[in-house]
C-alpha cells in the first residue's frame, strides 16, 4: 500500500472513495449484490484493458487497437464456444496475443510510431472481425460451459471476470514493481536512447507491452462474448479512448516513465462508477438525463480529472 | 605491443557513402587512461560508438584482450567488461536513483524478483565512493545535472568493467567534482582498470591522462605520451598547423579590440533575483563592450541571461533597458526591444531541425519580414544570402534543411539568426561550445566586429582565455550572486579562477 | 526558383497514376462523369478535415475531436434554419446557419487549444475530452432525433454542382490552394512549422507558441465544422450519432499517407489532398470490383503501415 502512495496517485483513490461512500448514502440499492456484481461484471473488461494499455504507455507508447481487438477476440471466442470454454477462452486470448504481435512486429521491428502502427491493427482488425463474423453477431453455444465465465458469480456475489481481471492485474503489478523486464519497461518510457546505452533488452520488453496488451484486448473479448452471450464484431469502438482515459486518471503521464497498475484500476473504476451513479440519480427521479447526457457528463468529469491534475503537477514539474 | 589490452586497427566507418573514419587505430594498455582528442567531426564518437557496438565498422579488426571481437550491442560490450559514459547525460531522469545505478544488473531473489534491499546497498556503496550523499530512492531527475553526471560514473564504474569510457564526463562538473572524478579515476587505474578520456578541456587530458591518439577528419594523427606534449602541440596537431603559427596570432580570435570609451549603458540590472538559483545580480552594459560572465557550473550565468531575457519571472529587482519604460516580461518582448540570446544547447533551444538555412535564419526576424501575416520571400532570400556569406556559412543551398549542417555551421546560422535582427545587446551563452577549433576562431571574429559597430555583447563562458582575452570587463559569479568585477586589460587566468573559487573580490 | 518536388509527393503521385490507369482497366464506367462525382464528394469531408489534422499534426499535435465538432456543427444548423425565425427571415436564417455552426465549431476549436496551450495538457488528453462529450451536445442538440429537412440553398453545398463536379469537391480543392499558401507564405505558416519542430527553439526565438496552437486547433475545428454541415447537406438530414463517426481516424490516415510526420515539424498541404483521394480511389477500387467493406479495412490499414514505413525510411 505505501508503495501505491508513494507513487503520488493519492488523488484516484481519494475520489473513488469519496464516490462509493456518496453512493451508499445516497442511493439505497447502491451497494446492493446486484449492483456490485453487474457493475464489476461490466468493468472487468475495461479494468484488463485498462492495465494492458498502462504498460504500453509506461514505454511512451500507445495501442489504440483494443477495442477492435477486442470485438475480434469475442468473436473468435464466440465461433469457438460449442468446444467450451477451456477451447474458446485460449481461442479469443490468442486472437488478441496475434493483434498484439503484429503490433510488436511493426513497432519494434519496422520502428514505426506507435500510434499510426496501432491505428493500421485498429482496423485490420475490424476488418478481421467483420469477414470472420459475416457482418453480423456471432451467438455463443449456450448447451456448453462457455457462458459460466462471464454470467456466473462466486458466492452469487463477485463473478468470476472480476477475479481472472484481478489475477492480470496483480501479474501486471508483479511485473513492474519486481521484475527487471518492468523496470525495462518504464526505463524506454523514460528516456529509450539510455536505456538501450544501459544494455537493458530493450526490444524484448517493447516486444512484451504490446504482446501484453493484446493478450488483455483478447480476454476482454472473452468476457463479452461470454457475458453478452454473443461475438460482437462491432464492439468496442472508443473502448481504446477509455482505456486511455482510465491510465492518465490514473495519474500516469502519456509519455511514459512513470505509472502504476493499481492505479489505473482506480481510474478504469472510477469511470464505471461515473456512469453507475448517473444511473441511479436517474433512477431517483430527481434528474432525467438521457443517454445522451451521460456522454457530456463522462467527458466534464476527464475534464476536471486532468485540470485537477495540471494544477497538482505544476509544482513538480520537470527539472 | 602484445600487452595491449584493445588495439583497433584499420577501422573504417561510413555514412550514406561519406567516410568519418579512415584506417583509424587506437591501442589502449592495461591500466592506462588515454585520451581521445580532435575537433569536433574528426570521428571521436563514431569511434566509441564502433567500440561499444553501438555502430558497426565497415572495416578493420578490433583485438580485445588478446582475441578478434565483433561487438554488436551495447550489451554485449558491456559483457565483455567495456562501460560507457556517453557526453550527453543516458540515465533515465523519471526513475530513482537506484534504478539507474542497477538497471539491467538488478539483484534478483531466488523467486527471480528484483532485490531491492540488496540493490538499495549497492547503490549507497557506489555513492559512498563518490562521497554524493543523497536520498536513492528519489527520482534522478529531481538532482542537479552534475549529480546526475556522477551517478552516470557510477553507474559505470559500478561494473567491474575492464575498460570504462567517457565521452566528456566533465562538461557539467564543477571543479571539486572534477577532483573527486579524478581521484575515482586514479583508484581505478589503481586497480588495473583502463580508462579512454575524451575531453575538449586540454588541461584535463595533461593532468589525468597517460597517452592519447590524435585524431583528425576521420584519420589517426598520431599516438603519444601526454608528457611529451605541450598543450600548443596538442592544439596544433588538431588543427594541423603549426604550433608557430597559433603562438603569434593568439589563442582565440576575440583579442585585439579595444574598448569604445565612454559608451552608453544600454542595460542596467539591480538585484535582479528569480526562482531558479539566481539570487542577486547587478550588472551594467554599455554600448561597444563585451561584458563576460564568469562562474562555476551553477553559479548562475545561464540562469542571469534567461532573466535579462525574460525567460524567468524576476522575484527581486529590476531590470532596465536604456529606452524603454516596462519590463520584459518574455522573449518575444525582449527581441523587440533589441536583445538577443544565443542559448548554450543548440540542439533543443536552437535549431528547427527540419526547417531550412533560411527558416532558421530569419525566424526571430519574421514579424519585421512580413506584412499583413505574408512573408517577403524575396527580400528574406537576400538578407539570408548576405549572411551566409558574411558568416562563411558552408551549405549547399540557403533551402539545405539545417539538421544536415555540421555543428559549427548550424551554430553559424543561429548566430545569424540573431545578428539579422541588429540587436543592441547579444547575450551569448558558451556560443564555441561543441564547435570545432576552426568554427570557433570565425564566430569570435564575428562577435568582435559586432562589438565595433557598437553592440553590447554579455559573453557567458566557461573558456578563461575567450573571456580573459576577449571580455572587457568581467563579472564574477557564485551561487547566484555577481560578487566582483574584474576589468581588463590585466586580467590574468589565475585572477579569475581566484575571484570564482574563493570569496569576493579578489 | 523552380522547387524541387518532394519525393515523397511524387511516389503518391504515381501511386496515384498507378490506381487511375488500373481502374480504367478494370472497373466498369470508371471514367463516367457520375463516378467521378460519387468519389469527389465522398472525398472532399475526409479532405477538408484532413487539411486541418495536418496543420495539427505540425504543430507536433492531434485533434481526436473532429468528429464531434463535425457532429455539433452538422445538429446546428438544421436547428438554425428550421427555426421560427430563420424561416420568417430566410435570406438571414441562411447566413446564420451556416456561420454560427462554424463559430461554434470555432470555440470547441478554442477550448482544444487552450486547453493544449495554455494549461499544458497533452493533446490527445485534451481533444479525447471533446471527443467524448462533443458527439453527446450534439445529441442532447437534437434529443437524438434523426433530423431531417428540405432546403435546397443550404443543401446545395453538399449536392450542388459546379462544372459538373460536386460543390464540396470545389471547396476542398480550393481550401487546399489556400491552406498551402497559408503554410508556405505566411508568418504563421512558418510559425506552425517552427513550434513543431522545436518547440523551445521557437520560444527563444520570439515565436508566440500559445497563440500558434490555439489558432491552430481553432482552424482544425472550423475546418471540421464546415465537414460536418456538408454532410448534413449532403444528407438531408442530421444524425448526431454518425456524423463524422471514425472521422479522426481517416483525417489521420490521409495525413499521414500524404507525408506529415506525427513528431511535427512538417505540413504537406497538397500530399494530404492526395493522400485522401488515394485512400478513397483504392476502397472505391476494391468495392467496385466486387471485394467486400471488410477487406477494404485491411487494406487501408496495409496502406497506413507502409506509408508510415516510407516515411521512416525516408527520415533516417
Amino acid at each position: 500500500m505505501r508503495a501505491v502512495l508513494r507513487e503520488g496517485h493519492l488523488a484516484v483513490w481519494v475520489a473513488l472513495v469519496v464516490l462509493i461512500l456518496f453512493g451508499v448514502v445516497r442511493y439505497e440499492n447502491f451497494a446492493s449484490a446486484y449492483n456490485l456484481s453487474s457493475f464489476l461484471g461490466y468493468n472487468s473488461m475495461f479494468v484488463v484493458i485498462s492495465v494492458g494499455m498502462c504498460l504500453v504507455i509506461m514505454t511512451g507508447g500507445i495501442d489504440l487497437s483494443v477495442g477492435t481487438v477486442a470485438a475480434l477476440a469475442s468473436v473468435v471466442a464466440a465461433m469457438l464456444s460449442p468446444h467450451g470454454l477451456i477451447v474458446a477462452l485460449p481461442g479469443g486470448m490468442a486472437a488478441g496475443l496475434a493483434a498484439g504481435m503484429l503490433n510488436a512486429a511493426m513497432i519494434t521491428g519496422l520502428r514505426l510510431p506507435p500510434f499510426m502502427a496501432t491505428l493500421a491493427t485498429m482496423l485490420a482488425a475490424k476488418g478481421t472481425a467483420l469477414w470472420l463474423a459475416d457482418n453480423r453477431t456471432v451467438p455463443v453455444d449456450w448447451a456448453t460451459d462457455f457462458t459460466a465465465l462471464g454470467m456466473n458469480k462466486v458466492a452469487n456475489l463477485l463473478p468470476w471476470t472480476i477475479l481472472v481481471a484481478l489475477i492480470v492485474v496483480v501479474a501486471a503489478w508483479v511485473i513492474v514493481a519486481r521484475t527487471s523486464l518492468g523496470r525495462t519497461v518504464l526505463a524506454i518510457g523514460g528516456n529509450a536512447e539510455a536505456a538501450h546505452l544501459m544494455g537493458l533488452k530493450t526490444g524484448r520488453a517493447e516486444v512484451f507491452v504490446y504482446i501484453f496488451s493484446g493478450a488483455c484486448a483478447g480476454l476482454a473479448g472473452v468476457f463479452l462474448a461470454s457475458g453478452y452471450g454473443a461475438g460482437q464484431p462491432l464492439e468496442g469502438a472508443g473502448w481504446e479512448l477509455a482505456a486511455i482515459a482510465a491510465v492518465v486518471v490514473g495519474g500516469t503521464l502519456l509519455t511514459g516513465g512513470m505509472g502504476s497498475v493499481p492505479a489505473t484500476v482506480a481510474g478504469a473504476l472510477l469511470f464505471g462508477l461515473v456512469f453507475n451513479l448517473l444511473n441511479f440519480e436517474n433512477g431517483r427521479g430527481t434528474i432525467s438525463l438521457s443517454a445522451n447526457w451521460q456522454s457530456v457528463i463522462r467527458g466534464l468529469f476527464l475534464l476536471i480529472v486532468i485540470l485537477l491534475q495540471t494544477r497538482l503537477a505544476q509544482p513538480a514539474a520537470k527539472t | 605491443m602484445t600487452d595491449a589490452l584493445l588495439q583497433m586497427t584499420g577501422i573504417t566507418k561510413s555514412f550514406g557513402g561519406v567516410p568519418a573514419l579512415t584506417n583509424v587505430t587506437l591501442a589502449i594498455e592495461a591500466g592506462e587512461v588515454h585520451s581521445i582528442v580532435g575537433q569536433n567531426g574528426a570521428g571521436k564518437s563514431t569511434l566509441i560508438k564502433i567500440l561499444t557496438g553501438v555502430y558497426r565498422r565497415d572495416g578493420g579488426t578490433v583485438r580485445w584482450q588478446g582475441r578478434d571481437v565483433d561487438l554488436r550491442s551495447p550489451r554485449e560490450a558491456q559483457g565483455a567488461g567495456i562501460a560507457t559514459i556517453y557526453q550527453e547525460l543516458t540515465l533515465v531522469p523519471q526513475r530513482t536513483v537506484i534504478e539507474n545505478i542497477v538497471l539491467g544488473y538488478e539483484p534478483r531473489t531466488r523467486l527471480g524478483m528484483i532485490d531491492w534491499r540488496t540493490a538499495e546497498a549497492r547503490t549507497r556503496e557506489v555513492l559512498d565512493r563518490f562521497g554524493i550523499d543523497l536520498d536513492p530512492r528519489r527520482a534522478l531527475g529531481s538532482y542537479p545535472t552534475a549529480i546526475q553526471q556522477l551517478v552516470a560514473i557510477g553507474r559505470a564504474a559500478s561494473m567491474d568493467a575492464k575498460l570504462l569510457i567517457m565521452d566528456e564526463p566533465t562538461s557539467s562538473l564543477d571543479e571539486r567534482e572534477v577532483e573527486v572524478l579524478f581521484g575515482v579515476i586514479r583508484q581505478l587505474k589503481a586497480q588495473g582498470t583502463s580508462v579512454i578520456y575524451v575531453s575538449h578541456f586540454l588541461d584535463e587530458i595533461s593532468e589525468i591522462c597517460d597517452g592519447v591518439t590524435i585524431l583528425r577528419d576521420g584519420r589517426t594523427i598520431g599516438a603519444a605520451r601526454i608528457a611529451d606534449l605541450t598543450k600548443l602541440d596538442l592544439i596544433a596537431a588538431m588543427l594541423g598547423r603549426s604550433a608557430e603559427d597559433i603562438r603569434n596570432a593568439g589563442m582565440t580570435e576575440l583579442s585585439g579590440s579595444g574598448r569604445a570609451e565612454g559608451g552608453a549603458v544600454v542595460l542596467e540590472a539591480k538585484g535582479v533575483a528569480t526562482d531558479r538559483r539566481l539570487r542577486k545580480l547587478d550588472l551594467t552594459l554599455r554600448t561597444g563592450e563585451i561584458v563576460g560572465l564568469a562562474g562555476l557550473l551553477g553559479s548562475g550565468r545561464t540562469e542571469a541571461a534567461r532573466a535579462i531575457f525574460g525567460m524567468d519571472r524576476l522575484s527581486a529587482g529590476t531590470v532596465r533597458l536604456a529606452g524603454q519604460s516596462s519590463a520584459v516580461t518574455s522573449p518575444r518582448a525582449a527581441i523587440a526591444a533589441g536583445l538577443a540570446f544565443l542559448s548554450e544547447d543548440r540542439k533543443t533551444e536552437g535549431i528547427i531541425p527540419d526547417l531550412s538555412v533560411r527558416e532558421n535564419l530569419t525566424l526571430a526576424l519574421l514579424p519585421r519580414l512580413s506584412r499583413m501575416g505574408i512573408v517577403d520571400e524575396a527580400r528574406e532570400r537576400k538578407i539570408v544570402e548576405g549572411f551566409v556569406q558574411a558568416l562563411g556559412i558552408k551549405a549547399a543551398h540557403m533551402d539545405q534543411p539545417i539538421r544536415e549542417l555540421s555543428g559549427g555551421n548550424q551554430q553559424k546560422v543561429l548566430l545569424g539568426r540573431w545578428l539579422a535582427i541588429e540587436p543592441r545587446l547579444l547575450i551569448l551563452d558558451e556560443p564555441t561550445r561543441g564547435v570545432d577549433v576552426g568554427a570557433k576562431r570565425e564566430i569570435q571574429a564575428i562577435i568582435r566586429q559586432k562589438v565595433e559597430e557598437g553592440c553590447a555583447v554579455l559573453l557567458i563562458s566557461s573558456e578563461f582565455e575567450e573571456l580573459i582575452e576577449g571580455a572587457h570587463d568581467i563579472v564574477v559569479m557564485q551561487e547566484g550572486r555577481s560578487v566582483s568585477r574584474l576589468s581588463n586589460p590585466g586580467v590574468t587566468e589565475d585572477q579569475l579562477i581566484h575571484a570564482m573559487a574563493a570569496g569576493g573580490a579578489a | 526558383m523552380i522547387r524541387r518536388l518532394d519525393p515523397r509527393l511524387s511516389g503518391l503521385l504515381v501511386a496515384l497514376a498507378v490506381l487511375v490507369v488500373l481502374n480504367v482497366a478494370i472497373t466498369p464506367n470508371f471514367l463516367n462523369l457520375q463516378t467521378m462525382a460519387v468519389n469527389v464528394s465522398q472525398v472532399a469531408t475526409i479532405a477538408i478535415v484532413a487539411l486541418g489534422m495536418t496543420l495539427v499534426i505540425a504543430s507536433g499535435g492531434i485533434d481526436l475531436s473532429v468528429g464531434s465538432v463535425m457532429a455539433v456543427a452538422g445538429a446546428l444548423a438544421p436547428i438554425i434554419f428550421l427555426s421560427d425565425w430563420a424561416l420568417a427571415n430566410p435570406g438571414l436564417g441562411l447566413v446564420a446557419s451556416i456561420v454560427l455552426p462554424l463559430l461554434v465549431a470555432a470555440v470547441c476549436g478554442l477550448f482544444n487549444g487552450a486547453l493544449i496551450a495554455l494549461l499544458g495538457v497533452q493533446p490527445i488528453i485534451a481533444t479525447l475530452i471533446f471527443f467524448i462529450s462533443g458527439r453527446g451536445i450534439a445529441q442532447v442538440l437534437t434529443n437524438g432525433n434523426l433530423q431531417t429537412f428540405t432546403n435546397p440553398d443550404f443543401t446545395w453545398i453538399g449536392t450542388g454542382r459546379i462544372l459538373g463536379l460536386p460543390v464540396q469537391g470545389w471547396i476542398a480543392l480550393s481550401l487546399t490552394v489556400v491552406l498551402a499558401l497559408v503554410v508556405r507564405r505566411t508568418i504563421y505558416g512558418r510559425y506552425l512549422l517552427s513550434v513543431g519542430g522545436n518547440e523551445r527553439a521557437a520560444v527563444l526565438s520570439g515565436v508566440p507558441v500559445a497563440r500558434v496552437k490555439i489558432a491552430t486547433y481553432v482552424i482544425t475545428a472550423t475546418l471540421a465544422g464546415l465537414a460536418g454541415m456538408i454532410v448534413v447537406a449532403q444528407n438531408s438530414a442530421s444524425d448526431a450519432a454518425r456524423i463524422g463517426q471514425l472521422m479522426e481516424l481517416d483525417a489521420i490516415a490521409a495525413a499521414v499517407v500524404g507525408g506529415a510526420a506525427l513528431s511535427g515539424g512538417r505540413a504537406p498541404i497538397y500530399g494530404t489532398l492526395l493522400g485522401a483521394v488515394f485512400i478513397q480511389l483504392m476502397g472505391y477500387t476494391l468495392i467496385a470490383n466486387g471485394i467486400s467493406d471488410e477487406m477494404t479495412l485491411i487494406v487501408t490499414a496495409a496502406i497506413i503501415a507502409i506509408a508510415v514505413w516510407l516515411q521512416r525510411g525516408r527520415r533516417s
